[in-house]
């Protein structure tokens, strides 16, 4: 029987605020545990917790950017269950009237688009940090400086029918995240991280199948492995006739498999009523135009743009604007006067594979995009190969200097050539009759003056070694 | 009448283990407070009065933040280097 997958992404993103989400306590990270706490977040008797307004702010803008309807009167609500990374035993979430609902984005995998529906976005606490490698081995260790900071929970419509969907539409998520300042987008942080849930049907079938939850997906790489694995898994309980047992499953990165998940967390009863220390979010739609107002240039537009005016193929500009931060340094490299083609490829092919090899990010790069652009014009202009400009790059990615002086230092000019170099040197020899003659009668300290004289006429571009061996065997 | 109060399942909610003798008198003090909730049920209010529906509108923070107040130590006896420490969760 061929089967057909259901997929649909909780996405959690911490929003990018100073304080928490109900408190003034910092979300800063890194600190000593515990360190980022107060009452309110440590869940202690007779307090009350006051919204931040940024964090508001910050998911309204999210929402607008993936085509939501902004409530204008949503609600808090308590979500009930007992951890111990959760001192007031619920957490404030959102349940039957959430900030933003029924919107939208658009993905592409092998170029050809589909539109996932976003069921809601909604403002949550974080929980805390329950940690299990302690001193004590009948002992878990709790570190609350996550409690009470904002995320918004990005729930998708089960609409992804692939692993490759599903991490296509992560990747636009993050994109968006980023491009929005809405949140850091760290994912090594844990800044942004997926709950997967996938059930199998027979093709065709409009019925759902029995699904599973598979949690904490912290990589785009990660969503599509734990997708695929569990497609995999699921089909051959299906095949062999055994039930799919509706369960929360981890991924086990190292294993390239999921499993179950065994933990004294109780059967999942939350018993979500309204939060009655917190009034009714009621907002102005004057707030929500200011914000609509204020939207940067999104990912979709900017791929337009770059396809427009810069004649970029529509891989080109995908591969781009997937990165914000990529995508800022194409367009100000372009600024720098840079051909925008060359500097597309030069970003998309070189960088990427260097920054991919060193797990590095354009933040961490040791030059700006006007070094890209002065190395571009170099080409552009005749004075390096792109045979050279390769090696003018890996000292520029290594070193971060000057191109120009890269060139200079590594003797990388057109003079490098030995085709160019070649007829120099013939006609300095021709010059000169009487320190060829020295030279050919055994005064080989002679090649001294016949560098000096070819680096004189070539401004020093000339490359040494180069140089030094033409003469030699045009001496000999 | 059945009691609508199933205290297996809150007890097991709740993590608690109750004695025979417990589970008897808890049953018997939810009801009563369910019992002064029908009594409220019956007024009649204004739609305008609808509880958490005050017209005045929420109370916000700037995004401001302070460094955190309450050290662990302060007020837990069960902490061990900077952790509050818990039965283990996990097997
Ligand atoms: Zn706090």
């Amino acid at each position: 029987m061929e089967f057909e997958p259901v997929i649909g992404l909780e996405i959690h993103a911490q929003l990018a605020t100073r304080s928490k989400l109900f408190c003034a306590c910092p979300t800063e990270f890194g600190q000593a545990p515990n360190a980022n706490t107060c009452p309110v977040c440590l869940g202690l008797p007779g307090v009350l917790p006051v919204v931040n307004r940024r964090a508001v702010e910050l998911a309204i803008r999210l929402g607008l950017a993936t085509h939501c309807t902004i409530r204008l009167d949503s609600q808090f609500a308590r979500k009930n269950y007992f951890y111990p990374d959760l001192p007031k035993a619920y957490q404030i979430s959102q349940y039957d009237r959430p900030l933003c609902e029924r919107g939208w984005v658009e993905i592409a995998v092998a170029g050809e688009p589909r539109r996932i529906g976003i069921t809601r976005i909604h403002l949550e606490e974080d929980a805390g940090k329950l940690v299990h490698e302690g001193r004590d081995p009948t002992a878990s260790y709790v570190d609350l400086n996550r409690a009470g900071v904002p995320l918004v929970e990005i729930v998708s419509e089960p609409e992804l029918r692939s692993p490759e969907e599903a991490k296509a539409y992560m990747e636009k998520m993050h994109a968006l995240v980023t491009y929005l300042d809405v949140g850091r987008g760290d994912m090594e942080k844990g800044n942004l991280r997926a709950d997967a849930n996938i059930s199998l049907r027979p093709r065709g079938s409009d019925r759902l199948g029995t699904r599973t939850e598979t949690k904490n997906l912290n990589s785009f790489r990660f969503v599509q492995q734990a997708l695929a694995y569990e497609i995999e898994r699921q089909r051959a309980e299906l095949l062999a006739g055994r039930p799919i047992v509706q369960e929360t499953r981890l991924w086990d990165a190292l294993g390239k498999t999921t499993y179950s998940m065994r933990s004294k967390e109780e059967a999942h009863d939350y018993r979500y009523f309204p939060e009655p220390d917190l009034a009714v979010l009621r907002l102005e739609p004057a707030l929500i135009e200011r914000i609509r107002a204020e939207l940067p240039e999104l990912p979709d537009a900017k791929a337009v743009r770059f396809q427009r005016d810069y004649g970029l193929s529509a891989y080109d500009a995908a591969v781009l604007v997937a990165d914000r931060a990529t995508a800022e340094f194409f367009d100000a490299t372009v600024g720098h006067g840079a051909d925008p083609k060359r500097a597309a490829n030069w970003i998309t092919v070189e960088l990427a594979a260097r920054c991919n090899e060193d797990r590095a990010s354009i933040a961490d790069l040791r030059f700006g995009p006007e070094r890209l652009a002065e190395m571009i014009a170099m080409i552009g202009r005749g004075e390096i190969s792109s045979r050279q400009a390769k090696t003018v790059f890996d000292h520029l990615y290594a070193t971060g200097r000057a191109p120009a002086e890269i060139v200079r230092e590594q003797g990388l000019s057109q003079l490098s050539d030995a085709a160019a170099l070649e007829g120099l040197v013939a006609k300095v020899l021709a010059e000169h009759p009487g320190q060829v003659e020295q030279y050919r009668a055994g005064k080989t300290k002679v090649l001294g003056f016949f560098v000096g004289q070819i680096m004189k006429a070539t401004g020093g571009q000339a490359n040494p070694a180069l140089l030094n061996d033409l003469l030699r065997r045009k001496l000999a | 009448m059945p009691s609508p109060i199933d205290i297996d399942k809150i007890a097991l909610l709740a993590a608690l283990e109750l004695s025979a003798e417990e589970k008897r008198q808890f049953a018997g003090q939810f009801e009563a407070i369910l019992a002064y909730f029908r009594k409220i049920e019956e007024v009649q209010l204004p739609e305008t009065l609808r509880p958490g529906e005050e017209e005045e509108g929420p109370l916000f923070r700037d995004d401001v933040a302070r460094p955190g107040s309450t050290p662990p130590e302060s007020f837990s006896p069960h902490v061990e280097d900077g952790h509050f420490k818990v039965p283990r969760v996990i097997e």
